[in-house]
C-alpha cells in the first residue's frame, strides 16, 4: 500500500478508536443535557472515578477484570444517584449559569477527592493486552485499541437498543421530550433525573476505563470533559444520535489535523482544531448536525 | 424603601446613593481605602491590587452575562488580548502606556465583538459553548504567534512612567488600581441607567420582545460583547504592567472559569456583587495557603494532602453557597441592609 | 436578624478577620533561617513535583532534628501553585513580604523564569531548575545546580552522531517536546543555534505533545514517516509514557533518549516493556546506586523517620542537594543572613564536593550553573531501574 494512503487510513483508524471513547462520554453528556437541561462540567471527572475504582478493584482487591467492571458501574451508578440527590436535586429551578457552576465547582471537589484517595502517580491497570501490534493490510491496531472499539461500539448499540425499546429508556425520552407531557403520563421525573445521571456516569465510567486501558490513569483524563463539548455541539446537544455521531467525527477529525496540519503551523493543532472546527459548523448550522431547531424568526 | 423620602423629581429618583446617610458611609469607605496602604503590609496590598484589577474584569463580565443574559466562557481570552496588545504595543511600539491601555481596551472589545457576531444565530448553551471555543482558539494564537507574542515565552513588560513618576511598586500601583476599581465599579453601575443598559437588561429577560418594541438585538448584542470586552482589556493591561510579565499562561480557560465563578457567586445582574465576588475568591484561596502554612508550621510535615484540601474546600463553599444561596452573595447583601433600614424596629 | 443572614455575615467577617491576623509567621522561638519554596504538588507536573517538594522538605527536617545550622532552626515555607503562573506570583509576594525567605527554591521554568527580574529586585536567590543558560549578567539572583536541558540535550546528539547507524548517510534525529516553557525553550535554543546541523546529523522531524495528552498517536505516525533513527524528548513523565507507548502501538523504531525528568521509577513501571531501550540523562545519581555514600545518607534518613518509603525517584534526589548546597551557602554567610549574604555564599562555591550524589558545583559571580555533566543511563525494565551506562560527559559551555 502506497505510503501515503497507509498513513491516511492509519490516521483514520485511530481517529475511530479514539472517537468511539468520545462519543461514549458525549453520550453520557447529552443525556444529562437532554432530560436536565444542565451543562455537566463534571464528566471528565466522573470518568477518571470509573477508571480509578476499576483499578482498585482488580489490583487491591484482586478481583478478576469482569467482576470488577460490572462492580464500578455500580459504583458509579450509586455515586452518580448521590450527586444527584444532594447536591442538583436542590437547585432544580434555578438560573442555568448557577448549575453549571455547581457542575464546574463539583468537578473541582471530585478531582481533589481522587487526588486525596488515590495520590498522583499514574497508574497501570495489569496488561491483558499484548505489546505488539496486530498487522494488516500494511496497517497497525494495538490489540487494545481493536478492543476497545469493539468494546465502545457495543455499548453505544446496547444503549441505542435500550433507549428505543426499554421502558425505562422510553420513559426517559419522553421526560427529555416534555417535562409536563411525562407527568401526565404518570412517570416520576425525579427518578428519571436520577436514572440519567446514573447512565452518564456508568457510560463515562465505561469510556474511563478503556482510556485507562489504553494510555494509564492520571489526573489528565479529566481533560476528557472539556474535549465533550465539540463532540455534542457537532451533533446538537439535543439528539442522542448526534453525539455519538459526534464523537466519532471529532476524533477522527482530530487524528486527521494532528497528522496534516501539525506540520504546517508547528505543532499543537490536535488540541485546537476541534474547536475551530465547532465555531465554523456553529456559523452554517447553530443547532448542530441534528440537534432540534428552534424556530425564532424576528 | 427608608423612610422620610419623598421624590418629586426624577433626577433625585434616580440617584444611586439615596440618602444622606448612604452617602456618608460612601466618605467613610473612601477615606478607609485612601488610608489603607499606610497601615497594611506589602502581601495585602498585593491581594488588594489584584481584587481591584479583578473587579474591572468580573464587571465588563457581569454586564455581558449577568445584565444581558449571555453566558460567556471566554473571558479569559479577551482579558489575555487586552494584556498582550497592551504590551506589545509599549515593549515594541514604544507607545507609553497611557495610551497602550485604551488602545488594548478597545480591541479588546473589537475582538469580543468579532467573538460576538454569532450570538445572532445561536442562543444560550450553544453560545455559552463558542465563547468556550474562542477560549481556546485566542489561546492557541497567543501560543503560537511566537513572532508577535514571543509565544509560550511571554513578554516582560515594563511599568507604567506618568511625567517621570514610575509606578514600580505595589503601594504606588494601589491608588492607581483604585481609582480603576472604582470607575469601572461607577461606570458599571451607571450604565444601568441609560437607555444601553436598559436595552441590556431587556435583551436578557425576554429578547423576542425586546425586538418587537423597537430594540435591535443584534445590534446590543455585539455592544455587550464590547463593552464586556473592553473592561476585559482594561483589567489585562493593569495586569500586565503591575506583575509585569505576562505568558500565555496566565489566560488560560481556568481564568475564564474563575471569572464566571466571581460573579455568579457575587450575583448575577448586580455590581456592588460583583465586587463581593470578587473579594470571596480572590480571599478563599490566599485563607487556604495560609492555614496551609500553619498547619506545616505545627505539624511540621508536607503533605500533597493539605494542597489537595484546599481544592476540596474550595469547590465545597462554592457548592455550599450556591445550593443555599443562589442569588449570590449580593442577595445577602440586599437583606442585611434592608434589616438595618428598619432597625430597632423588627419587622419580617 | 434572620439567623441564616447572620451566620453568613459573620462567617465573612470572620474569614477576613483571619486573613488579616494569620498570615504572618508562627515564631519558631528562636532566631531562625526561613526558606521559600514554590512548588506543585496538585498540578499537571506534581507526578515529579511531589517528589521535588518532599526532597527539600526532608533535607530541613533532617537539619532539624540534628541541631540546625549553628543552632538556628530552618524554618520552611513550601507554597502549592498548582503550575498557574498568578498563583505562583502570589506565593512569591507572600513568601518575601511575609515570611521574610532569604533564599527560594522554584520549580516550573516559566514561573521561575518570570520571577528573574523580582528576585533580581528583592535580592532573594533563587535555586531552580530553570532551563536556559545561566551565564547572563542580568540573572544575579538566579542559580541552577544541574545541567540544563539544553546542554543535555547537546551531549544526547554528541552521543547519537558517535554512534553511526550505517554508511552513507547521516544519522537521523527528531525532538518530541511539551508545548510548555520548559519543552519550547531548549529546542528553541538548539534551533536558533543550528545545533544539529553544526555537530552532523539530520534534524528529520519535531512534534509538540500537549502537557495533558491522552494519546499522542498523530504525533507518532508523522514522526514514523520522517523515519528518525533517535527521538529526543523533553516531556514530564505522564506525556512521555503516552508518547512512548503509542510510538511503539504504530512502530516507530528509534531509539527513544529523554532529558533528566523522565529518570523516574513510575514512569518504568507505567511502560513495562515499552520502556525497553529508553535512554534517559542523569545530572545526579539515582536513589538505588547504594555505593555513593550521599544516596546511603538519604536511604538512613527515610529508614529512620520515614520507614513507608520504599522508593526514592529522582527528583527527591535532586531537591536533596538543593538542600545540601543551602545548608552550606547558610553556613558560609556566618551572621550575614540575608538574600545577598546567601548570594554571595553560593558564589564562593568552588567544587564543593556532594558525597558523591552529583559532580562537585560551582558557582562563580560570572557563571550560576553548577555543573556542565550528565551521565546516560538506560533503563532496565525488569529491575524497574536506570543504569547509568556512560562516563560522567562534559558539555562546553
Amino acid at each position: 500500500m502506497s505510503e501515503n494512503i497507509a498513513f491516511l487510513a492509519q490516521l483514520l483508524l485511530t481517529g475511530l478508536v479514539l472517537g468511539s471513547v468520545y462519543a461514549l462520554v458525549a453520550l453520557g453528556f447529552v443525556l444529562i443535557y437532554k432530560s436536565t437541561s444542565i451543562l455537566n462540567f463534571a464528566q471528565g471527572e466522573l470518568l477518571m472515578f470509573g477508571a480509578y475504582i476499576c483499578l482498585t478493584l482488580i489490583i487491591e482487591l484482586r478481583i478478576p477484570f469482569i467482576y470488577a467492571f460490572f462492580l464500578t458501574l455500580a459504583f458509579s451508578f450509586i455515586l452518580a444517584v448521590l450527586l444527584e440527590r444532594v447536591i442538583l436535586r436542590p437547585m432544580i429551578g434555578e438560573p442555568i449559569i448557577s448549575i453549571i457552576m455547581v457542575t464546574i465547582a463539583l468537578s473541582a471537589v471530585l478531582r481533589s477527592l481522587i487526588q486525596i484517595a488515590w495520590g498522583t502517580e499514574t497508574k497501570v491497570f495489569p496488561r491483558i493486552f499484548s505489546e505488539e501490534p496486530i498487522r494488516f493490510f500494511g496497517l497497525f491496531i494495538a490489540e487494545v485499541h481493536l478492543w476497545s472499539l469493539i468494546f465502545a461500539l457495543t455499548c453505544v448499540v446496547l444503549f441505542a437498543l435500550f433507549f428505543k425499546f426499554s421502558a425505562a429508556g422510553i420513559a426517559m425520552r419522553v421526560t427529555a421530550f416534555d417535562q409536563q407531557i411525562a407527568q401526565s403520563l404518570g412517570i416520576n421525573i425525579k427518578r428519571i433525573f436520577a436514572l440519567s445521571w446514573a447512565i452518564s456516569a456508568i457510560v463515562s465510567s465505561i469510556g474511563g476505563i478503556i482510556l485507562g486501558n489504553i494510555n494509564g490513569i492520571n489526573n489528565a483524563l479529566a481533560a476528557m470533559g472539556l474535549k465533550v463539548f465539540p463532540c455534542v455541539i457537532l451533533g446538537g446537544l439535543d439528539s442522542i444520535l448526534g453525539a455519538i455521531l459526534g464523537g466519532f467525527s471529532i476524533g477522527i477529525l482530530e487524528n486527521l489535523a494532528g497528522g496534516y496540519l501539525d506540520p504546517v503551523f508547528g505543532g499543537g493543532v490536535k488540541d485546537v482544531a476541534p474547536f475551530v472546527f465547532l465555531v465554523v459548523v456553529l456559523m452554517i448550522k447553530p443547532y448542530g448536525l441534528f440537534g432540534k431547531i428552534r424556530i425564532e424568526r424576528l | 424603601m427608608p423612610c422620610g423620602l419623598f421624590h418629586t423629581i426624577y433626577k433625585t429618583d434616580e440617584r444611586i446613593f439615596k440618602t444622606v446617610w448612604v452617602r456618608s458611609w460612601l466618605v467613610a469607605f473612601g477615606l478607609f481605602f485612601l488610608l489603607l496602604p499606610l497601615f497594611v503590609r506589602d502581601y495585602l496590598l498585593y491581594v488588594t491590587n489584584m481584587i481591584f484589577i479583578f473587579i474591572v474584569g468580573a464587571v465588563g463580565l457581569n454586564i455581558l452575562t449577568g445584565f444581558t443574559g449571555q453566558i460567556s466562557i471566554g473571558h479569559g481570552a479577551f482579558v489575555a488580548v487586552g494584556a498582550y496588545t497592551s504590551a506589545i504595543l509599549t515593549t515594541k511600539l514604544g507607545i507609553p502606556f497611557w495610551i497602550a491601555l485604551p488602545i488594548a481596551g478597545l480591541f479588546a472589545a473589537l475582538i469580543g465583538m468579532i467573538f460576538g457576531i454569532p450570538s445572532l444565530r445561536i442562543k444560550g448553551l450553544y453560545l455559552a459553548i463558542a465563547t468556550l471555543a474562542a477560549q481556546f482558539i485566542i489561546e492557541y494564537t497567543i501560543v503560537h504567534w511566537e513572532r508577535l507574542t514571543n509565544g509560550i515565552t511571554g513578554i516582560s513588560v515594563p511599568s507604567p512612567i506618568l511625567f517621570g513618576f514610575v509606578f514600580d511598586n505595589d503601594r504606588k500601583f494601589y491608588y492607581l488600581l483604585l481609582i480603576f476599581a472604582v470607575m469601572a465599579v461607577a461606570t458599571g453601575r451607571n450604565l444601568f441607567r441609560t437607555r444601553v443598559g436598559r436595552a441590556f437588561i431587556a435583551i436578557r429577560d425576554r429578547d423576542i420582545s425586546a425586538e418587537l418594541i423597537g430594540v435591535d438585538i443584534f445590534k446590543y448584542k455585539l455592544l455587550a460583547f464590547g463593552i464586556s470586552s473592553f473592561y476585559a482589556g482594561v483589567a489585562g493591561s493593569l495586569w500586565g504592567h503591575y506583575t509585569n510579565v505576562i505568558t500565555p499562561e496566565h489566560f488560560t480557560i481556568v481564568l475564564s472559569i474563575d471569572y464566571l465563578a466571581m460573579i455568579i457567586v457575587g450575583g448575577l445582574g448586580s455590581i456592588i456583587g460583583t465586587v463581593f465576588g470578587v473579594i470571596f475568591m480572590i480571599l478563599i484561596p490566599e485563607l487556604l495557603t495560609t492555614v496551609g502554612v500553619l498547619l506545616k508550621s505545627t505539624f511540621g510535615e508536607i503533605t500533597t494532602l493539605i494542597s489537595a484540601i484546599k481544592g476540596l474546600v474550595f469547590g465545597i463553599t462554592i457548592i455550599f453557597f450556591l445550593v443555599f444561596e443562589p442569588d449570590g452573595l449580593s442577595e445577602i447583601w440586599r437583606r442585611t441592609r434592608d434589616y438595618w433600614k428598619l432597625w430597632p424596629f423588627s419587622y419580617r | 436578624m434572620e439567623k441564616r443572614n447572620l451566620l453568613w455575615v459573620l462567617g465573612m467577617l470572620g474569614m477576613v478577620a483571619l486573613i488579616f491576623v494569620f498570615s504572618g509567621t508562627l515564631a519558631y522561638g528562636k532566631e531562625t533561617v526561613k526558606i521559600g519554596s514554590i512548588v506543585d504538588l496538585t498540578g499537571p507536573t506534581n507526578d515529579i513535583g511531589v517528589p521535588y517538594a518532599e526532597g527539600l522538605d526532608d533535607y530541613f527536617s533532617k537539619i532539624n532534628k540534628e541541631g540546625g545550622i549553628k543552632g538556628r532552626q530552618i524554618e520552611y515555607f513550601p507554597i502549592d501553585y498548582t503550575y498557574k503562573l498568578p498563583q505562583a506570583m502570589a506565593a512569591y509576594k507572600r513568601l518575601v513580604t511575609e515570611h521574610n525567605v532569604i533564599a527560594l527554591v522554584g520549580w516550573g521554568t516559566g514561573d521561575s523564569k518570570a520571577r528573574i527580574p523580582l528576585v533580581n529586585k528583592d535580592k532573594v536567590p533563587q535555586l531552580t531548575t530553570f532551563a536556559l543558560d545561566q551565564t547572563e549578567p542580568h540573572t544575579p539572583y538566579n542559580f541552577a545546580h544541574m545541567i540544563s536541558y539544553e546542554h543535555q540535550i547537546m551531549g544526547m546528539l554528541q552521543y547519537a552522531k558517535s554512534k553511526p547507524i550505517e554508511k552513507g548517510r547521516k544519522v537521523r534525529v527528531a525532538y518530541v517536546y511539551s508545548d510548555a516553557e520548559y519543552g519550547r525553550a531548549p529546542i528553541r535554543y538548539l534551533k536558533e543555534r543550528n545545533y544539529a546541523e553544526k555537530i552532523g546529523v539530520e534534524l528529520v522531524d519535531e512534534q509538540i505533545i500537549g502537557q495533558t495528552a491522552t494519546e499522542a498517536v498523530s504525533q507518532a505516525l508523522t514522526l514514523k514517516k520522517a523515519k528518525p533513527d533517535y527521538t529526543i524528548i523533553v516531556l514530564t513523565p505522564k506525556p512521555a509514557s503516552v508518547f512512548i507507548k503509542d510510538a511503539k502501538k504504530v512502530g516507530l523504531e528509534a531509539t527513544v533518549m529523554g532529558f533528566s525528568f523522565l529518570g523516574d521509577y513510575s514512569l518504568l513501571k507505567i511502560l513495562g516493556n515499552a520502556g525497553k531501550g529508553l535512554i534517559v540523562a542523569a545530572p545526579c545519581s539515582y536513589a538505588h546506586e547504594m555505593n555513593v555514600p550521599g544516596i546511603k545518607k538519604i536511604w538512613d534518613y527515610n529508614k529512620k523517620y520515614r520507614p513507608e518509603r520504599k522508593i526514592i525517584d529522582l527528583q527527591y534526589v535532586y531537591n536533596w542537594l538543593n538542600g545540601m548546597i543551602l545548608e552550606e551557602a547558610i553556613k558560609r554567610a556566618g551572621d550575614n543572613l540575608t538574600g545577598e549574604g546567601i548570594k554571595n555564599a553560593l558564589e564562593t562555591f568552588r567544587n564543593f564536593e556532594t558525597d558523591g550524589i552529583s559532580r562537585p558545583i560551582t558557582f562563580t559571580s560570572a557563571d550560576h550553573r553548577g555543573s556542565y555533566e550528565f551521565k546516560l543511563s538506560i533503563a532496565n525494565p525488569d529491575k524497574g531501574t536506570f543504569e547509568p551506562f556512560s562516563d560522567w560527559i562534559k558539555v562546553e559551555k
